[in-house]
């Protein structure tokens, strides 16, 4: 408003109010139209999220009782699904880019999930070991988030539902 | 100066965050059949393929993100016919069963992920 008042002509006043809307939109409007958890990469809904992790950002593992080929191609759905091009890059391990996006303010896309799979026995049931971390890229970190979770929670999604067709 | 940054930045605002992006992957995996009418007509069944014999030729996968600043509505799954039409024609296929369907959300965007088995009847 102060320099609104300095401001001479119609011409810049309009200027200045169209700067104001912009900062008004983008200060405001990211806090109001998303909610805490629309923030955060979402899973299928009615999944329910049993992730044991070493923290948001380190790496985490899951075992499901399947056998490894199940569920390395469910977690090769489950990437797809999120919008991740999955490369194979040997028999146990599995690369995933992002898809970019470039947004209005911060954009999103980028990011790296490389999963390892390994046989394991937990409780005397055998399966598989899903070993996951997320590798953020320098160009866009701010619009980057960390995936491992809701890969490793969509997983158990996409075996659940498959057991049920 | 400002004016014409302002005006340019809001233009941006618009056509960044109006249109929503749609992008579609094929998985072929049945035989290689000729390409049908680009506005061929294609059946759509919801989960379960049909009883009438079919063979599976591919799979679609049509990813629709949209900028959530911009647009507030949720985007339908019938938004994503169009793209499975245009690419089942291409296949050759006679109908396509919806299978899987994800909605993620990352930062500002929203991306509604659908999977469809593209099917040509056999019989």
């Amino acid at each position: 408003m102060i320099a609104c008042s300095h401001s001479k002509t119609p011409r810049a006043r309009v200027a200045w109010i169209f700067l104001a809307t912009g900062a008004f939109i983008s200060v405001v409007l990211p806090a109001s139209a998303q909610d805490k958890q629309s923030q955060e990469p979402a899973t299928l809904p009615g999944c329910v999220d049993q992730v044991r992790s070493g923290g948001p950002g380190g790496t985490q593992e899951r075992f499901f009782p399947l056998p490894l080929p199940k569920v390395k191609a469910a977690a090769t759905e489950a990437l797809q699904a999120l919008e991740f091009e999955v490369k194979e890059k040997t028999n146990d391990l599995l690369e995933a880019h992002k898809a970019r996006h470039m947004g209005l303010f911060v954009g999103s896309g980028g990011e790296k999930v490389v999963l390892s799979f390994r046989e394991a026995e937990q409780n005397g049931q055998k399966g598989t070991m899903v070993t996951g971390k997320t590798k953020k890229s320098i160009i866009g970190i701010v619009g980057q988030k960390t995936w491992t979770s809701a890969v490793l929670a969509q997983t158990a999604c996409v075996l659940q539902k498959d057991k049920q067709q | 100066m400002i004016y014409r940054l302002s005006l340019a930045a809001l233009a941006v605002f618009f056509a960044v965050g109006v249109s929503a992006q749609t992008r579609s992957v094929v998985d072929l995996t049945g035989p290689k059949l000729p390409a049908r009418d680009k506005k061929c007509e294609i059946q759509f069944f919801d989960g379960k393929a049909p009883d009438s014999p079919h063979e599976i030729v591919g799979h679609i996968r049509v990813y629709i993100s949209r900028d959530k600043l911009a647009s507030r509505s949720e985007t339908p799954v019938d938004r994503a016919k169009p793209e499975f039409r245009k690419r089942a024609c291409r296949m050759g296929a006679d109908a396509v069963v919806l299978v899987r369907q994800t909605v993620s959300n990352s930062g500002e965007f929203q991306t509604l992920y659908v999977k469809g088995d593209a099917i040509r009847f056999t019989k």
